[in-house]
């Protein structure tokens, strides 16, 4: 595997996951565009099938699929456990990804002293 | 003499409760011509899907009753209501409304629907079922619409009129109706049915709360 590719995506997945769960944790339930973004986005990043996001939340599947495409919106008042739980799963993903990251890391830099002792 | 007091459960139905569900439809539906059967795999969908709601007997664990809330079109119809008849009187239909009522307003707000028109709340009662009725009329349904399903349109265990249709009624959820729901969840319901039988709602104690909130929330709603 291409050491550079494996960095490039680790560090694109930290980002996308550290701004995932900052989102989540900072986001208005008030706002209802920010809801639908924040949902999306842990889709994508987090990989939820919106069965699974259902079964977290005790709702339908296609209730979720209707909050994606904008149709309907659940109550302010019941979007901070979403909001929560999105932000809980983000970070328990980045503490599965950092030893990943330590280990490339080390991994280099252990090359590199091979590279510099020949 | 008045019947002992008992424990009651109402809750979302699993999956894997879906079987159980079904058995309690079809049982009921063998015996009642006022309730439009559901297939198994109709049943096993909506409890897949979270929208089916059952209420059960802490003593026994046995389903006493059930009813969905399914988005159909642009609308969201509750149905299926029935309550085992040992459980009749009780309150029991009522609360299973309320709960499924509760969790629609709050999840999905089909009244702030950014689809047009609004979506309305239904229920389609048969013409000549009269418990029902008289739960949603007293939960601010009021009527819309008379339906009449050709004969041979509808399933043969429903009850037909002398021309052979299948006649009943559309009603919808009002404001009041939410305003009412609201008032129930956030005052009145103090775990204790009117006559005296014991009811959770299993939905864990955070969202209950939320619940309740997204209900105060709602009240200045309308559906029109």
């Amino acid at each position: 595997m291409s050491a550079k590719l494996f960095d490039e995506a680790a560090a694109l997945r930290k980002k996308a996951l550290t701004e995932l769960r900052d989102m989540a944790v900072s986001a208005s339930v008030e706002d209802d565009a920010m809801f639908v973004e924040v949902l999306k986005l842990a889709r994508l990043v987090l990989e939820l099938s919106d069965g699974r996001i259902a079964d977290e939340l005790l709702v339908s599947r296609p209730t979720v699929n209707r909050w994606l495409n904008g149709q309907n919106d659940p109550h302010p008042a019941m979007r901070k456990p979403v909001f929560t739980w999105i932000a809980r799963e983000a970070a328990s993903r980045l503490r599965t990804l950092e030893p990943m990251l330590r280990a490339s890391q080390a991994d280099h830099s252990s090359r590199r002293q091979m590279v510099a002792g020949t | 003499m008045a019947a002992k007091p008992e424990s009651f459960r109402i809750a979302a139905v699993d999956s894997s409760a879906a079987a159980n569900a079904f058995d309690f439809h079809r049982a009921i539906t063998a015996s009642d011509p006022h309730v439009w059967p559901r297939s198994e795999a109709q049943i096993k969908a909506y409890a897949d899907d979270q929208c089916l709601f059952g209420a059960w007997r802490d003593s026994s664990g046995e389903l006493v009753g059930i009813v969905y809330v399914v988005p159909i079109d642009d609308q969201w119809e509750v149905g299926g209501l029935s309550v085992d008849p040992s459980c009749q009187g009780k309150g029991i239909g009522s609360a299973l409304v309320k709960f499924a009522l509760a969790h629609t307003m709050a999840w999905s707000q089909p009244w702030k629907s950014k689809r047009r028109p609004k979506q309305q709340v239904v229920a389609h009662i048969h013409k000549e079922n009269a418990a029902p009725r008289k739960i949603f009329s007293g939960l601010g349904f009021i009527h819309s619409k008379t339906v009449t399903i050709p004969g041979d349109k509808a399933p043969p265990s429903m009850k037909r009129d002398q021309s052979g249709n299948v006649c009943g009624d559309e009603l919808r959820f009002t404001r009041d109706g939410l305003i009412n729901l609201s008032r129930w969840f956030n005052e009145e319901f103090k775990g204790v049915l009117s006559r005296g039988d014991e009811l959770e709602f299993d939905l864990g104690k955070d969202t209950l709360d939320n619940l309740r909130a997204a209900l105060r929330g709602s009240e200045g709603d309308s559906p029109d």
